[in-house]
């Protein structure tokens, strides 16, 4: 070990660093709970204070924020339905339904466990071969990309539901939707109908606050959901070591997933999580598959220790080639640039002693927030002790002044009103909701590399399959997708089958 | 009880008092006593990108300087639209300014019926800051030069790519015009998401050459790519080897990506001026250059009128560009 390393562990661990980095975790708890308020938006509050103050101290704090409210925003979604991000979403898939059988405390404890050791794992990623990985991020061009976002469709299937037909009509609702604002090649305004705030297209954020949130406070003002207070004296059930010991495998797949969609700049974390429940459903048996979707415990475990180990992956390409992944690390090199330190091949060699720092810092918040998480997780399920009749109004001004807060825009709260009626309307014809947020997630990813691959290629398909990555990618797509066809067919077959047999 | 209600009572008429007297000063248009409440800087996009940074610098030294509280507000959308109509609406009285840039005030209202012209709607306080482009290659290109890049479009074309930001932003209009004035010279266009998309993409060698904000592609400079030329008027501190497109003979309608203080129509000369005054001196400040070297950001201020002219004559080009990518 050289003396830069030894220093940077050092820089790390002064007690202003570790304040720094308690209280950042904290803070970033807090931002990533509540909906609307973001990491992107409290990391961009610290950096002005940062000015003038030590490197590691300063990215002490920063890095915890990011870590925190990474992790956070699956919380209030676990609990009340509402997810902060978009990265949260997929802990919609089980949680609200392991808080209905009242094992609140176990999910929430499973969060935190899974979200700590993805953090840790990308953590050990990002410190043991970040240069060698930060060559694979740019070896994806446009035509990966679509490879990637196509892969990413055949999720859809898993996380249909009963119906795959319904989810389709879900996801192509979403296309739909991300297909409004300025045309991303050439310009044009596409279903704005001359409208200013839909330039820029529907932001992902409120559209997904109202679509879950709002959507479910609908329902339950039917009165149609069961009373929480029935079910208050359960959610003392905590989580078992034997729970954690039979996702181990589950937790490591999924944290490796997470951080090699956070290396590909532009992807992030709200696939990553997807991606990783996805897989977990297609390597169960198809006993256990039938448990998704129903409060499975280990859904949880995947999503959470993938959106989690995006943070370290996406600090991959950050530091090491100064291309940032998404609009948070794009928020941190700029405070890193504050600092007087450019991120780039050049780093590591200049000042090997401040990422070191940074680096020991990293480990420093997901252990924080190891510590800080099964503190919340024993004190949150609390929340469900407030009467409906108080909760839910409260979810609802909460849903409006996130939704408002995001760009500071009252036509953000019109959108997120608005999704909020339309997923109340696909729920009551048993339309799932999570394909709709995937395609729109997605969809972008897909449509501007698929036209951009068409410039760089001459309108030449070929592009797609002559580079070795996008043809695997998308030969294994394909097989994918033939798979899900085959079983539906296969399924359609017993049904009538068994019709027949009735008559 | 008496004296409470008393007491209440004389404390009501004070605060009501001291209410009417801000309420009327606050009145006061010709800005004698200006400033004397909260100041809002808007700006057209999302918190913790670069132009809230500079805002949000600028706004720390403006609050000593003033001696009233800054608020820096993020107006982001409708490609920088909505911040500016913000700000046109709102009361001319100079505690409602912007920092906006080249996008929101001379592309964007050129493009699309946004409700805004930046020459009449607008009045310019001053510019601060000016990022030049620089158009580069991947380190492994056969490509040495500018020329040789143009050479290489000219006998393949087409199959020659440049990356840039996002389609019709500055980056782009600036390099169409350019190579619309070359016969010939046919390069297809790749627009990606921000600009660092289009450099890792560059790095990665999906496109022919790239072209983005200096600060983005100078850590880059003989560590992966190699940069060509800067649209600078002078060669740059940090590229000395590097020549700049007027040198090279070429002439380019904008330098760079600038952003600048503007107030709604009719704010009263004098508070442009105070605004203009304290601006200029919080651009000489030792605090501010630094932070401003650190984030990459050269600072490059012009004077209200100066700023006019350039948003004035931009904004003609620009229009014509844009219109021609249609």
């Amino acid at each position: 070990m050289s003396t830069e390393v030894i220093e940077g562990i050092l820089y790390a661990l002064v007690p202003a660093a570790i304040i720094a980095n308690l209280l950042g975790v904290a803070l970033g708890i807090v931002f990533g709970s509540l909906p609307g308020l973001t990491a992107t938006m409290g990391i961009a509050l610290l950096i002005p204070l940062t000015f003038g103050i030590d490197p590691v101290v300063a990215f002490s704090a920063l890095l915890g924020v990011y870590v925190g409210a990474v992790y956070a925003g699956s919380l209030t979604s676990i609990l009340v339905g509402t997810p902060g991000t978009a990265a949260a979403a997929a802990a919609l898939l089980e949680g609200p339904a392991l808080t209905k059988k009242g094992e609140a405390k176990k999910a929430l404890t499973m969060t935190t466990v899974a979200s700590a050791v993805g953090g840790l794992l990308s953590c050990l990623a990002l410190i043991l071969i970040a240069p060698q990985l930060a060559n694979v991020a740019l070896t994806f061009g446009p035509p990966e990309y679509f490879a990637l976002g196509l892969f990413g469709i055949s999720i859809v299937a898993g996380v249909s539901g009963d119906s795959l037909l319904k989810g389709l009509i879900a996801g192509l609702i979403g296309f739909f939707i991300a297909l409004i604002g300025m045309d991303p090649i050439t310009g044009t305004n596409r279903f704005t109908f001359e409208n200013a705030n839909l330039l820029n297209g529907i932001d992902v954020v409120p559209a997904l606050i109202g679509l879950f949130a709002i959507s479910e406070v609908l329902t339950r003002l039917e009165g149609k959901s069961e009373q929480m207070k029935a079910r208050l004296a359960e959610t003392s059930i905590g989580m078992k070591f034997t729970d954690l010991k039979k996702n181990w495998f589950n937790i490591l797949r999924s944290s490796a997933i997470g951080t090699f969609i956070g290396i590909i700049p532009a992807t992030g974390s709200g696939v990553a999580s997807f991606v990783a429940y996805n897989e977990l459903k297609r390597a169960s048996n198809e006993e256990d598959k039938k448990k998704f979707g129903k409060g499975n415990i280990d859904g949880i475990a995947a999503t959470e220790s993938a959106n989690s180990a995006v943070t370290g992956g996406a600090l991959v390409p950050l530091l090491t080639l100064g291309i940032p992944g998404d609009v948070i690390t794009a928020v941190l090199l700029g405070a890193l640039m504050i600092q007087g330190l450019t991120p780039g091949p050049t780093l590591f060699t200049t000042n090997g002693d401040i990422i070191y720092g940074i680096f020991t810092a990293l480990i420093i918040s997901n252990i924080f927030l190891l510590i800080l998480g099964l503190g919340a997780a024993k004190v949150l399920p609390k929340i469900l002790q407030i009467p409906e009749s108080i909760l839910m109004p409260t979810i609802v001004v909460f849903c409006i002044l996130g939704s408002y807060s995001i760009s500071n825009s009252t036509f953000d709260v019109l959108i997120m009103l608005v999704f909020g009626f339309l997923g109340y309307l696909l729920l009551k014809f048993g339309i799932p909701l999570a394909p709709l947020l995937l395609a729109m997630i997605l969809a972008p990813i897909i449509e501007t590399n698929f036209r951009r691959s068409m410039l760089l290629s001459q309108n030449d398909f070929s592009i797609f399959i002559t580079r070795p990555i996008s043809a695997v990618v998308i030969i294994v797509t394909l097989f994918i997708l033939g798979r899900i066809l085959w079983n539906e067919m296969k399924k359609k077959n017993l049904k009538q089958q068994s019709i027949e047999g009735e008559s | 009880m008496r004296f409470l209600k008393l007491v209440s009572t004389l404390l009501l008429i004070v605060v009501l008092a001291a209410c009417s007297t801000s309420a009327s000063s606050g009145s006061t248009t010709n800005g004698s006593d200006y400033p004397s409440r909260t100041i809002n800087i808007t700006i057209p996009y999302a918190a913790g990108g670069s132009g809230d940074l500079q805002a949000r610098i600028i706004a720390e030294f403006l609050q000593k300087e003033l001696k009233q509280t800054v608020n820096v507000i993020s107006k982001p959308g409708g490609a920088g639209s909505i911040g500016m109509n913000a700000v046109k609406s709102s009361k001319a009285d100079g505690y409602n300014i912007i920092l906006t840039a080249v996008g929101p005030s001379t592309l964007t209202p050129n493009s699309n019926d946004v409700g805004y012209t930046v020459t009449e709607d607008f009045e310019q306080i001053a510019q601060i800051s000016e990022a030049p482009y620089g158009i580069a290659v991947n380190e492994s290109s056969t490509v040495k030069s500018l020329d040789e890049l143009l050479d290489q479009a000219k006998n393949n074309p087409k199959s020659v790519t440049y990356g840039t930001t996002g389609a019709g932003l500055h980056q782009h209009v600036v390099t169409s015009a350019f190579l619309a004035t070359l016969d010939g010279v046919e390069m297809e266009h790749i627009p990606f998401e921000g600009g660092a998309e289009a450099v890792s993409a560059l790095l990665g060698n999906h496109t022919t050459a790239s072209v983005n904000t200096v600060s983005e592609i100078i850590p880059h400079n003989g560590n992966g790519l190699r940069i060509l030329a800067v649209t600078s008027e002078e060669r740059l501190e940090d590229l000395p080897e590097v020549p700049t497109f007027g040198e090279l003979g070429f002439e380019l309608i904008g330098n760079g990506a600038w952003f600048g203080f503007m107030a709604p129509k009719g704010t009263p000369e004098e508070i442009i001026t105070t605004l203009d005054e304290a601006i200029k001196k919080a651009l000489e400040d030792e605090d501010v250059i630094a932070q401003f070297k650190n984030a990459g950001l050269p600072i490059r201020y012009l004077n209200s009128q100066d700023f006019k002219t350039k948003v004035e004559q931009e904004n003609v080009k620009n229009a014509e560009v844009i219109q021609s990518l249609k």
